[in-house]
């Protein structure tokens, strides 16, 4: 070999070695000594196997098999573990043949790739973890009822769940890439212009209840959420995760269906029951005007009898229509400041309680309670007003109201110290009609408790009759806090 | 003669509408219907002063009654008071809204159907012609 070619190849980083045919070194360059630990004229002469671990010497053997003069190059991957660490040398392995195709020895060039190894090492776990973690994606997305839809501006679905492949009658792989206007028909269109809306502006829509009319899937009523994102490589995108509501829906539209006939009916009876009232109440005092003179005396207490009892009547019929006005329909619920109603309710009370010669406490704490204003205040006037008309014939009335945090609710306490109500009727008293007392004794609709829980309970709360230390009687009103309050 | 058209299904009512208009007074006419089906015809030959409406009639209810009256040419300003046994506020909302000149929820005692019955004379039948 001319010395000048010796030169350079001494000096190539890639490891560079010449065996004769039985793997003795005929020739090693600098890089290859150092592979071998070995100086140059201690390794020429000398076999491979004595220079290579003995775990090698089949995996090297098996190499050179290979090689042929129709083949006469194989290249192989090696791992060599060193105290100093692990490298991989990628060999090729040269048949050096002469002109009769006689194996003369062998030429092997090696190349350090410990770093790109590595590296492919790297990207081949991170690309497994990325997989695992798209199985993961894949089996959450799929395990949660909501629908749930990748889609970009141009109304594409790009992927989707098992859930949303489903409720379209059709299958993951049979949606993804497809237009939303092949497969909604009319729909498509409102879908898109909400899509639209949400890319124009970036701002998400929420909880949009709207009909989901598929052309192969069922007809439901969905709630949704589409929210804008970008991957920052690709175009806008949507995700887009609806609910199915449809039983819900239903649900409500029979319960406004009942609550529309109850309306009716609490409408068309309190009519229907009013006209033969006034007849009678009517017609009694005609006869007493026309014909008192000429009647008995013992006659005038029955029409006083009949007056009261169609008044009493009259009462009834007016509380239980308002009773029944109460209903879902009419509840409003939003931030409300209890302060204000229960000064309200104090301002309108503060007459009443003057004339009974009493006093009325609020709470000073700020409370802020879900609900609505104005059926808020029925409660606590109707609270109030019992509370004054159940009161002691010995002592000036004392009401207080006092508050307390529970949880999430806070907790109304109107507390008296009037005549109190018997435990045994604790329950009795939120009753339409119910009565601690007879109607003979303390006058009343026998409406306002019930009222007062109908209320309450719409309000997703409770109301009760708790047991009280010392005279009169404790009514707890649990009402959902709420943080956020409007105009404040 | 001031001539008043009561059209109310309950006997009693007409009855008693009629009895409080009438009360210590003198120079009217009365004509009752049960329903409202003929009003077309009967205002046109009866030329009432005034018409009292009740509003929940089976069949034609008052609102329907009160319609067709405003539809007969000549009879677009004839007072027509509507009266009802709800006090339901929609009811007060409808008859102002179809044109009816006022609207009463029947009294709950006799005195006090005096006093609408004295009101109504007061404010359409003692100034009009007679």
């Amino acid at each position: 070999m001319p010395k000048t070619l010796n030169a350079i190849l001494d000096t190539h980083p890639d490891l560079i070695c010449r065996t004769d045919k039985d793997l003795n070194f005929t020739y090693v360059n600098d890089a290859a000594a150092t592979f071998f630990q070995t100086p140059k004229r201690d390794l020429i002469g000398t076999h491979l196997f004595l220079r290579s671990e003995e775990d090698k010497h089949e995996v090297i053997k098996s190499v050179l098999g290979n090689v042929n003069p129709d083949s006469p190059s194989v290249t192989s991957l090696q791992q060599i573990d060193r105290a100093s660490g692990t490298d991989y040398i990628l060999f090729t392995n040269i048949g050096l043949y002469d002109e009769d195709n006689v194996l003369q020895g062998y030429q092997s060039v090696g190349r350090n790739v410990t770093s790109e190894v590595l590296l492919k090492h790297q990207l081949d776990a991170q690309s497994k973890a990325l997989d695992s973690v798209q199985v993961e994606l894949r089996s959450v997305l799929d395990t949660v009822p909501a629908m749930i839809w990748y889609k970009d501006d141009k109304n594409k679905i790009l992927r989707l769940n098992q859930a949303a492949a489903t409720s379209m009658g059709m299958t993951v792989e049979e949606v993804e890439g497809q237009c939303t206007y092949d497969l909604f028909g009319e729909a498509a269109k409102d879908y898109h212009d909400a899509d639209l809306k949400v890319f124009n502006s970036g701002v998400p829509i929420r909880g949009l209840i709207e009909p989901f009319t598929p052309d192969s899937g069922e007809q439901l009523w969905v709630q949704t959420d589409k929210i804008p994102f970008t991957d920052g490589v690709d175009g806008p995108r949507i995700l887009v995760v609806s609910t199915d509501i449809t039983e819900l829906k239903e649900q409500q539209a029979i319960l406004k269906s009942i609550n529309k006939n109850l309306d009716d009916f609490a409408s068309l009876t309190s009519h229907d029951l009013q006209a033969p009232l006034r007849k009678i109440g009517i017609s009694a005092e005609l006869m007493q005007l026309e014909l008192g003179d000429a009647l008995p005396d013992e006659a005038n207490s029955y029409f006083q009898d009949i007056a009261s009892g169609v008044s009493h009547m009259r009462q009834m019929i007016k509380g239980f229509l308002k009773f029944m006005r109460a209903s879902p329909d009419g509840v409003d619920l939003s931030a409300v400041n209890l302060n204000h109603v229960l000064r309200q309710v104090a301002e309108e009370e503060q007459n009443f309680i003057d004339k009974a010669g009493g006093t009325l406490t609020v709470p000073n704490q700020t409370i802020h309670v879900r609900g609505d204003q104005a059926l808020l205040v029925q409660v606590f006037v109707n609270l109030i007003c019992n509370a004054v008309k159940y009161r002691s014939e010995t002592r000036p009335i004392e009401i207080e109201i006092t508050a307390h945090t529970e949880k999430q609710y806070w907790v109304i306490s109107v507390s008296d110290n009037g005549s109190g109500i018997d435990p045994s009727f604790a329950d009795q008293v939120f009753d339409l009609f119910g009565r601690a007392k007879p109607h003979s004794e303390i006058e009343g609709s026998g409406v306002g408790l019930a009222l007062c829980r109908r209320i309450v309970t719409l309000h997703g709360g409770t109301i009760e009759l708790i047991e009280k230390d010392g005279a009169g009687s404790c009514f707890q009103v649990k009402l959902f806090r709420s943080r956020n309050l409007e105009n404040e | 003669m001031n001539k008043v058209l009561i059209i109310d299904d309950s006997d009693f009512d007409r009855k008693m509408i009629r009895k409080a208009i009438s009360f210590r007074r003198t120079n009217l006419e009365f004509t009752e219907l049960s329903s409202g089906r003929s009003i077309a015809a009967l205002l046109t030959s009866e030329s009432p002063t005034i018409a009292i409406v009740d509003i929940r009639m089976p069949g034609m209810d008052g609102f329907e009654v009160l319609e067709t009256i405003r539809s007969i040419p000549g009879f677009s300003d004839l007072p027509v008071l509507m009266v009802s046994g709800s006090e339901h506020p929609k009811d007060r909302e409808m008859a102002v809204a179809r044109g009816a000149s006022g609207y009463y929820v029947k009294p709950p005692s006799a005195a006090n159907y005096f006093a609408l019955g004295c009101d109504i004379y007061d404010q359409y039948l003692c100034c009009t012609r007679s």
